[in-house]
């Protein structure tokens, strides 16, 4: 609600506010703007109070968010692994509890999956533009698209990714001067503190039961052509030691970056359902 | 498949969408929009002032830039648990704040769920600002 605070404010004053809400309202506002300014057009522009219009905006960009692993799916695998990739997307739970509260992540989910699709499908324009809006929305979305692109950069040997990070990553860090007068990122109290939370088994069953069912079955298809996966096994791996970032000592966010390794898992998973499906349909037993 | 999922989607979301608050605290939010300062609240009933009324509260939203946000949410679970009028009173004039917000509930300020002491509010310095059924919001009554 504290984000639809701020959507509010910039509907009365028509500016963004100086100062947070935030405990106290003592300090700069210093979040990215991108979520906030676009519900805040949508709540003047519809005439909707931003509370309704925060909640409505959710539905659509978590039906947005659908979409844009459909069309990640289909870049990567064809149009079964797309459609298996929605399929498991909406019955996760994980995903739907990061998917279903007025706040920016829900927004820069599907912007980040697009940069993904428009690097893997080699439209640089398209994917700088999906990258800095993730990276002007929300900054821990901002951080696995910043991952995933530089290990697929690297795996893929792949220089445009590394132009979109680029381009993600001064975006992000101009704002932050604007904001803050600084680029320091490491004296921000919920890093300096390590906020986190462990990651726990049921943290596993909230991937899904059938995106961990069917994930083994996509490993035969990765190894016959891992080139053609390396976005999906980019996206896994970043995910993983994000998600699992207490291995190097570091322990923030864990809870929060997991989301996003559940969101490579029912990709994987996907991949494996549609194999399924393949071998269905080439012994003509549907 | 769905006939499988749905009913886990269902275990694993629905504690998520407790919306903690009550619709009494709505309500009070937003009457709050209609005031000016800082609320002393938990994280719940803060967030819904800030997200209905578009004020500040002590504790609730995003602490990453705020050095004093542990000393505040230790305030704040003082505050409400305190049984000391004057306690109280010298927590609200720390921070300057208006109101402060007490609700037919338990309360989170970031250092567990914890049953408020409102008894303490019955000091004849404080005064009723606003109450329904589910909420009262206090200030402190004013001496001129």
């Amino acid at each position: 609600m504290y984000h639809t605070g701020i959507i509010r404010l910039i509907t009365e004053a028509g500016a963004l506010p100086l100062y947070d809400l935030s405990y106290g309202g003592f300090t700069k506002s210093f979040y990215v703007p991108a979520y906030r300014m676009f519900v805040a057009s949508l709540s003047l522009i519809s005439g909707t109070d931003p509370a309704t219009t925060a909640a409505l905006a959710t539905i659509a960009f978590g039906v947005a968010a659908a979409a844009a692993i459909y069309l990640l799916g289909r870049e990567i695998g064809g149009e079964w692994v797309g459609v298996c990739a929605a399929f498991l997307f909406v019955l996760s739970p994980e995903i739907t509890i990061y998917t279903i509260r007025p706040f920016p992540e829900v927004l820069g989910i599907p912007l980040m999956l697009l940069a993904f699709y428009f690097v893997v499908k080699q439209r640089l324009g398209l994917a700088i533009i999906a990258s800095v809006l993730t990276a002007l929305t929300h900054q821990t979305t901002a951080v696995v698209l910043g991952a995933v692109l530089l290990v697929y950069g690297l795996l893929a040997r792949d220089k445009k990714s590394f132009v979109a990070l680029a381009c993600a990553a001064a975006a992000y860090f101009a704002w932050q001067l604007v904001s803050l007068n600084s680029l320091d990122i490491l004296s921000m109290r919920q890093i300096a503190l390590k906020e986190s939370g462990a990651i726990t088994l049921s943290h596993i069953e909230r991937i899904g039961a059938f995106a961990l069912l069917f994930a083994p079955f996509a490993l035969p298809a990765i190894a016959r052509d891992w080139k053609k996966h390396a976005m999906t096994l980019s996206f896994l791996v970043a995910t993983l030691l994000l998600a699992k970032n207490d291995w190097f000592g570091i322990g923030i966010f864990n809870d929060r970056l997991f989301t996003y390794f559940a969101i490579a898992a029912v990709l994987v998973g996907a991949i494996g359902l549609a194999e399924i499906w393949k071998a269905l349909e080439a012994t003509e037993w549907k | 498949m769905i006939a499988v999922a749905l009913p886990a989607l269902d275990y694993h979301v629905s504690p998520w969408l407790n919306p903690v608050v009550l619709p009494g605290e709505v309500e009070a939010a937003k009457w709050a929009h209609g005031t000016t300062g800082l609320f002393l609240a938990d994280i719940f009933g803060g967030e819904l002032v800030m997200g209905f009324a578009g004020k500040p509260s002590l504790v609730g939203g995003d602490w990453a830039a705020n050095a004093r946000a542990p000393e505040q949410m230790s305030d704040m679970h003082e505050f409400y648990l305190t049984d000391s009028a004057d306690k109280a009173i010298s927590i609200w004039q720390k921070y300057n704040a208006s109101y402060a917000w007490f609700p037919s509930r338990q309360v989170y300020a970031g250092y567990g769920w914890i049953t408020l002491n409102e008894d303490k509010m019955g000091d004849p310095r404080f005064e009723i600002a606003y109450s329904n059924s589910e909420v009262r919001v206090y200030k402190l009554r004013s001496t001129s």
